[in-house]
């Protein structure tokens, strides 16, 4: 018999749904030889297009000003940061978490020989808080484990700063 | 083109979750509001525009012809526009374009978004559900991997730039802000978050990635909010105080392509706001407003927006704050609902729910002491996307 009163009976069921947990297998298509050279020689490309010599990083196909077809640039790893940021908060359900210790220090690197400022994480590597910041030249490490995803990499504040500020 | 004019509004209290509400029953209460305030049938109805931005967070895809049948407009012309957290504003210029055009006489408008279903049984965590269900919305070759999401994504690329080339808003400033907000929202009845707050309490309260702390971030829930649009007969046969649309644009710039042009902007609500206002014949809009409502996803974007808008040169928007400008009972109000942070925000509906705010006000139908006086009967909406790469503006006129 039921003995729940009409009220209970209207109280919001909240049932779980987890049949659907999207997964792929999907292709990197023409940016494929970006990834390949991380996976297979640690190695970071730009993308630059003939016509107006702009290197574009994050690496594209195609120039969005002109159309033309671009062709990879070999690019040394090595960059400045020009902004950043210290978070101390990442979901604890973040890929992020499986890899990295707060704070993350969430920058925008300009690479040397590109054009455009990609984002991406610093590791600090005994260094003090702040001591990452704007004009903080830094170099890509790979890591041991590389899946073709742009995390197979991090950065790294290089050792001596003043020595890599005077281009040497 | 034709003139349009809102000419009713229905919203919902902000709730973190609606439990006891459907997508379904929320879009339909909200939508009896906005039909009633207008006093038309939804049997009147010529079309409807929706603003839904995410079908994975509805836990349903294609959800509009489930939303025909629910709020008993089958048959009518329907479109659906998309466009992250700004995309109340991209659908509210598509419900007037098909006014302006003539496609229409009468449009429902409604926006609606549930933000919490998502749950992370890993963690056994619903935050946690709702930071990795919406994640891809970056982009996910080259963002979402390394990012940790919005406030930080929204520090990094706008934020921070701004404070190295400017020196300013300083961590005071952007903590003033959510006085404002909270203090706004304490006389909003529908605000999800009614509580009297301190500078020092922002500023105390966790750092989510610096300067921006957990009390200058925006809230989230679940809400849906509607509208009815007409063209200039029929506004006149509803109501004696047509809110008229006299200016809307959007602009898409992606932050992502970051040079030192891009970084430390939002370009996209530049070039919106320049058309909004040539469209609305507005000249120095800081003169000639009587509120403004921004998308503070982050009080550090707030105090942007006020320079993107032109309401004072690039790297002042600091000193609106600390003048008070911006306050209530200031030369021009921001954010009288409470803004984001503190009246609430889930993407495609919070735009929305500004431009019914800013309807009200201009109506003057709120009253006491959140009504805003009002001088010249005109408000600007102003919304973005948690990469402030969608951006909408808009201008009404009384």
């Amino acid at each position: 018999m039921n003995t729940k009163s009409a009220s209970d009976m209207d109280e919001p069921l909240e049932i779980p749904y987890t049949d659907w947990k999207p997964e792929y297998l999907y292709s990197l298509g023409e940016v494929s030889r970006f990834f390949r050279e991380i996976v297979d020689n640690k190695r970071l490309l730009g993308s630059k297009c003939p016509g107006c010599s702009k290197v574009w990083m994050p690496p594209r196909g195609y120039c969005p000003d002109c159309h033309g077809t671009t062709e990879w640039v070999p690019l040394s790893g090595e960059g400045t940061v020009m902004a950043c940021t210290y978070c101390y908060f990442l979901g604890m359900a973040s890929d992020l978490i499986r890899f990295i210790d707060l704070p993350y220090v969430y920058a925008l690197v300009k690479l040397d020989g590109a054009d455009t400022y990609m984002a991406h994480g610093v590791r600090p590597k005994g260094q003090s808080m702040g001591e990452i910041k704007t004009g903080t030249r830094v170099k890509a490490v790979f890591r041991e484990e590389r899946k073709g995803t742009i995390a197979d990499f991090y950065f790294e504040a290089v050792p001596d700063q003043q020595r890599a500020k005077a281009g040497k | 083109m034709r003139k349009v004019a809102i000419v009713g509004i229905g919203t919902m209290p902000w709730r973190s979750r609606y439990a006891d509400k459907s997508f379904r029953a929320l879009s339909l209460e909200a939508s009896k509001k906005a039909l009633q305030h207008a006093g038309v049938s939804h049997k009147d109805i010529d079309n409807v525009v929706y603003s839904i931005y995410c079908e994975t967070m509805l836990r349903q895809q294609i959800p509009t012809p489930l939303l025909q049948d629910y709020l008993g407009v089958q048959g009518t012309s329907s479109l659906r526009v998309a466009a992250g957290a700004a995309g109340s504003g991209y659908a509210l210029q598509a419900a007037y374009a098909e006014i302006a055009s003539g496609l229409s006489d009468l449009t429902l408008y409604v926006a609606v978004q549930k933000g919490q279903d998502f749950f992370a049984f890993d963690t056994r965590s619903r935050g946690d559900g709702i930071l990795r269900g919406f994640s891809i919305s970056m982009d996910t070759t080259w963002l979402q991997p390394v990012s940790p999401g919005v406030p930080p994504y929204l520090t990094v690329f706008c934020l921070a730039p701004h404070i190295d080339r400017y020196g300013g808003p300083t961590p005071q400033q952007l903590a003033k802000v959510s006085v404002k907000n909270y203090n706004n929202a304490l006389l909003n009845p529908e605000a999800q978050i009614r509580r009297k707050i301190t500078v020092d309490d922002v500023l105390n309260s966790r750092i989510i990635a610096w300067p921006t702390t957990a009390m200058m971030c925006c809230l989230y829930g679940d809400q849906a909010c509607a509208m009815v649009l007409a063209s200039e007969d029929k506004a006149k046969e509803i109501t004696d105080k047509p809110v008229w649309i006299s200016g809307i644009a959007t602009s898409t710039y992606a932050t992502q392509r970051a040079d030192e042009n891009v970084v430390g902007r939002m370009l996209g609500t530049h070039l919106a706001a320049k058309k909004a206002y040539k469209m609305a014949g507005i000249k120095k809009p800081i003169d000639e407003l009587d509120l403004v409502q921004v998308h503070d996803l982050i009080t550090g974007v707030e105090i942007m927006a006020y320079e993107e808008l032109g309401l004072c040169e690039l790297g002042e928007g600091g000193r609106l704050v600390d003048e008070g400008v911006v306050e209530r009972n200031g030369k021009l109000p921001v954010n009288v609902d409470g803004g984001r942070i503190a009246c609430g925000h889930v993407g495609g509906v919070s735009g929305a729910y500004a431009v019914c705010e800013i309807v009200r006000q201009l109506r003057e139908e709120v009253g006491g002491e959140r009504q805003v006086r009002i001088k010249s009967g005109r408000g600007l909406m102003q919304c973005i996307d948690g990469n402030a790469s969608n951006n909408c503006v808009a201008v009404f006129q009384r």
